[in-house]
């Protein structure tokens, strides 16, 4: 592999992750279509760097300071079976259809995301009263901006659990799933937002490394171009959550859907040709 | 003693597996690509050293916080650690070519 090349990889991991970062959707829904359609690799090795970037930026976003006070860990260690579990249903299920059939599926699984973003339901789920019971898969933590404790109990835990299976089987195209989980965690299970996403990030680690395994013995992983876009991915990790203080939240939701949408329906009407 | 609820040592216990991991994989990786750069045959056992060192991070976080639990006497963790453990173990037997399903 050349200089160029190798340099070429490693921007484009930096853009992918420092937009995954600025939008909170992860670098994948960028990196995948980058390695694929412009680099030219199957969408196997794609998505299979891919996944070994999201060890990597999940273990960054969690060694951030304070980060791992806003985890839950029993929650996401429950939550870890059902990802992994569903993450090597679906490397079965997906190596049973053809490759077309996998990328058009992964075309409508960005439309279904955008949709996500667009009809996302903002509300707090906290209970101000620190002497409330949690349950065993709730949980509390000191907030800075008000200065109170935020105490939640895990409401509908077949919810949680099944969209956990559900992220686990979208990781298999590259992705960390945690757009999928966040937002069905927040609105319908009752975990903050905040720890919602803390929990997720910290679980997408085993879920990648799960389908990595995988992926390694499959031959899905070329080391170079994987190395090259793990040390773009967290440079660009580093940026993004930089100007991510600075911007406004709802410019970074219309750019999204537009990216989303735009990427996805590349997969869709490509598959016609 | 800590309980059930404690957290502490295990949140910071894990930060630090995360920090010394990224830092222990980012330098082989560097070097690896370097190496490839230069056209050493050897660069690809690094770079795969590399990528090996990656996912050790959360394979090491997983069982660091099974023993943490047990030692809290914190069932649920340790149960749910248990079974993540199973799945990975039972991937890595599958991968090594110990274990044949289909």
């Amino acid at each position: 592999m050349s200089l160029s090349l190798e340099l070429a990889t490693m921007l484009a991991g930096a853009v992918a992750g420092a937009l995954g970062a600025l939008l909170g959707v992860g670098g994948g829904v960028l990196l995948v279509p980058f390695l694929n359609l412009v680099m030219g690799l199957p969408f196997a090795s794609a998505s299979g760097i891919s996944l070994v970037t999201i060890i990597a930026t999940s273990s960054a976003s969690s060694a951030a300071k304070g980060r791992m006070h806003l985890v839950n860990l029993r929650l996401g260690m429950v939550l870890e079976i059902f990802t992994t579990t569903g993450g090597v249903f679906g490397f079965w299920w997906l190596g049973e259809r053809k490759n077309a059939t996998i990328e058009l599926m992964f075309g409508w699984t960005l439309v279904a995301i955008a949709l996500i973003v667009l009809s996302r339901i903002d509300k707090r789920n906290v209970i101000k009263d620190e002497s409330v019971d949690v349950g065993v898969l709730g949980g509390r933590y000191e907030e800075a901006e008000s200065g109170g404790v935020v105490s939640y109990r895990l409401r509908r835990p077949i919810v949680a659990f099944g969209v956990s299976f559900v992220a686990g089987i979208v990781s298999n195209f590259g992705l960390g799933g945690g757009i999928v989980k966040v937002p069905v965690l927040n609105a319908w299970c009752g975990v903050p937002i905040r720890t919602a996403a803390a929990t997720s990030s910290l679980m997408i680690g085993a879920t990648a490394l799960v389908l990595t395994i995988k992926n390694f013995r499959a031959g899905h992983i070329v080391p170079e171009l994987a190395a090259a876009t793990v040390l773009g991915v967290l440079m660009g990790t580093q940026i993004g959550m930089y100007v991510q203080h600075r911007s406004k939240a709802k410019t970074h939701k219309i750019v999204m859907v537009t990216l989303l949408l735009s990427v996805g329906a590349l997969y869709i009407f490509r598959i016609g040709k | 003693m800590t309980g059930a609820r404690d957290f502490d040592r295990l949140e910071s216990l894990l930060t630090s597996i995360m920090r010394i991991g990224l830092a222990l994989s980012t330098i082989v990786l560097v070097a690896g690509l370097v190496m490839a750069l230069a056209g050493l045959p050897a660069s690809a056992t690094v770079l795969n050293t590399g990528i090996v060192l990656l996912m050790l991070i959360p394979a090491t976080r997983i069982v660091v916080s099974l023993i943490d639990a047990a030692l809290r006497r914190d069932a649920l963790l340790a149960f749910a650690t248990s079974i993540v453990i199973l799945v990975l173990a039972s991937q890595i037997a599958q991968a090594l070519g110990w274990l044949h399903f289909k």
